[in-house]
């Protein structure tokens, strides 16, 4: 089921004055429920601008955003609502940490939602179970917290509030490999729970093809490839001439294939190269 | 949006405002204010907006960043105009132009609305345009760090003073930019800025305020340390990297104002039109 999508939307900030510059332009985009949608681009190429598109908090210069089937602009009073269902978690979200409590921060957004004190006790161990924070660190100021810890509770302020649509800019920049790993695993579990569309924004194409089910490709503020990994990665020249790159292990592949053997480019993940390796080979594996 | 404010922001450009040396234009801004407070008689006022108007072209910023700079401040234009028309005491024996109910309203009144409202406007004019839209901020402190070289001999810390304005400076479009993103993200979690009465709204700021000041500590912070870093030891025997010197357009400059503000002493002696 489509959760959000994008139909020819285009940006531009500072309209008007010498400092004009145009983030989107003309961006498409499907996001579906169920799905790790990966929205990956180059510095500048307007990934955090499609980000507060969706939810409303950049207006539209032109095009339509439909979240949940609703076109958010057609009653701006209701963009409350729309923030609610399309939960975003901005880049380094452990700079708005503010409350006196980790507990009182995660509740800011419940507590917006006008819900019981009941139901937002509930969200917030909900959430910071999900993001796999303990309990016992609920009580404690969030500056006291490390950094990875900041950024999980961050990142639960924002599950707290339940959104059918999770947006993530950069959720794991700066974390250490065990750190990514575990908060890229809690956002995929997320998904799993609730089954909602999450749209993960990031620089490691490695992160991206490991975890996404659908990728965006963004180059100069446009979609430049959209698709299953599969499809985004057979693009390998493309991708590089952007500026961006493949997979270690594709890369292998494409060298493989350069030396004139048979190979299909488009495994993205470790094992999927290792079993196209093998095939080639005609080996089996051995360890 | 708070970027959305232009009065007070640098504009890069190549008009002759942008290339003349800041400590002229900062002199230069000073005899211009004293220039609009000179001004008495109605051709005087008049000199003064054709000259507003023609450094404001001559300066080459759009017409839409100066309408965006001066709209926040007509309102003050105008309640100021409003009381000018009514606190105006006539001397004795004038007639009132006309008066209803318990209301006169003087031909005087009238006219001293219209000089203030000139005034205010030749002010935001004229040292936006000449000062603060064309000149950087660095050069803005270079500048005055300079014309004030003089205090250090009675030992000011004239250099200091001026680190600490560049500075200041320097992080109010940071501040700007970190207080939208912060704004952005509490937004994203429901929070409501605009509705509620002023106790509402002022506890809304405080997700916002909280994490502003403990980047702002952090910030400086780091830059103390980065100053250090680089051997930053205070303004003893620090060189500049760039020396200004005078060059022609300079002087081109300095005669116009020169004329300017003798034509202003000049009409008020001479033709006294509508003085007040
Ligand atoms: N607040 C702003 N005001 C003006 N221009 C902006 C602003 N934010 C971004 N831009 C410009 O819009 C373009 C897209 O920026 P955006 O932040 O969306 O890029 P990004 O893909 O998220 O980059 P990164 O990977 O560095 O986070 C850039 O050229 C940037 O200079
Ligand atoms: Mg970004």
């Amino acid at each position: 089921m489509t959760a959000a999508e994008l139909r020819n939307v285009f940006y531009t900030y500072s309209k008007g004055t010498p400092f004009e510059s145009a983030a989107v332009t003309d961006v498409s985009a499907v996001f579906e429920s169920g799905m790790i949608t990966g929205i990956i681009g180059h510095t500048g190429s307007g990934k955090s601008t499609v980000a507060q598109l969706i939810n409303g908090l950049l207006p539209v210069s032109s095009g339509e955003v439909f979240v949940c089937g609703k076109n958010i602009w057609e009653d701006p009073k209701k963009m409350r609502q729309v923030r609610f269902t399309a939960g975003l978690v901005f880049q380094y979200p452990e700079y708005q940490l503010f409350d006196e409590t980790v507990y009182k921060d995660i509740s800011f957004g419940p507590k917006n939602m006008g819900l019981s004190e009941k139901e937002i006790d509930e969200r917030v161990r909900d959430a910071a179970r999900d993001v796999g924070l303990d309990d016992a660190l609920l009580e404690k100021s969030p500056f006291e917290l490390s950094g990875g810890q900041k950024r999980r509770a961050a990142i639960a302020g924002v599950l707290a509030m339940r959104p059918q649509v999770l947006i993530l800019d950069e959720p794991a920049a700066g974390l250490d490999p065990r750190g990514r790993r575990e908060v890229l695993g809690n956002i995929t579990a997320y998904r799993n729970k609730t089954g909602a569309a999450i749209i993960m924004i990031s620089h490691s194409m490695e992160d991206i093809a490991e975890y996404c089910d659908k990728i965006v490709v963004m180059s100069d503020s446009k979609v430049l490839l959209s698709g299953t990994p599969e499809e985004v990665f057979s693009h390998a020249d493309e991708l590089v001439k952007t500026g961006l790159t493949v997979p270690q292990v594709t890369k292998v592949l494409c060298g493989l294939k350069a030396m004139g053997y048979d190979v299909d480019t488009s495994a993205y993940t470790v094992d999927k190269a290792e079993k196209e390796i093998l095939r080639l080979f005609g080996g089996e594996k051995k360890c | 949006m708070l970027k959305d404010v232009t009065l007070g922001q640098y504009f890069p450009g190549n008009s002759i405002f942008h290339k003349t040396d800041p400590r002229i234009k900062l002199l230069l801004t000073v005899a211009y204010i004293v220039a609009i407070f000179l001004a008495k008689s109605g051709a005087a006022y008049a000199l003064l907006l054709l000259v507003s108007i023609l450094i404001t072209i001559m300066s080459g910023i759009r017409l839409s960043v100066i309408l965006k700079g001066i709209k926040p401040l007509i309102f003050v234009v105008i309640i100021t105009a409003i009381i000018n028309v009514f606190w105006y005491s006539p001397p004795e024996g004038t007639e009132p132009l006309f008066s209803f109910w318990k209301i006169n309203i003087y031909l005087g009144g009238l006219l001293t609305a219209l000089y203030m409202a000139i005034r205010i406007l030749c002010l935001i004019l004229g040292t936006g345009v000449v000062l603060t839209y064309t000149t950087s901020p660095i050069a803005l402190t270079d500048a005055i760090e300079s014309l004030l070289s003089p205090l250090k001999l009675i030992k000011l810390p004239v250099h200091e003073f001026s680190m600490m304005m560049t500075i200041a400076l320097r992080f109010i479009p940071t501040l700007i930019e970190e207080t939208d993103k912060i704004m952005s993200a509490q937004k994203a979690r429901g929070a409501d800025f605009s509705s509620g009465g002023l106790i509402k709204r002022a506890k809304a700021l405080l997700p916002v305020l909280v994490p502003l000041f403990i980047s702002a500590f952090r910030r400086a912070d780091e830059l103390a340390v980065a100053m250090e870093c680089r051997c930053y030891r205070g303004g003893k025997g620090r060189t500049k990297m760039t020396r200004r010197t005078l060059r022609p357009y300079d002087f081109i400059l300095v005669i116009f104002f020169g004329a300017f503000i003798a034509g202003v002493v000049l009409i008020n002696k001479y033709i006294p039109f509508y003085t007040v």
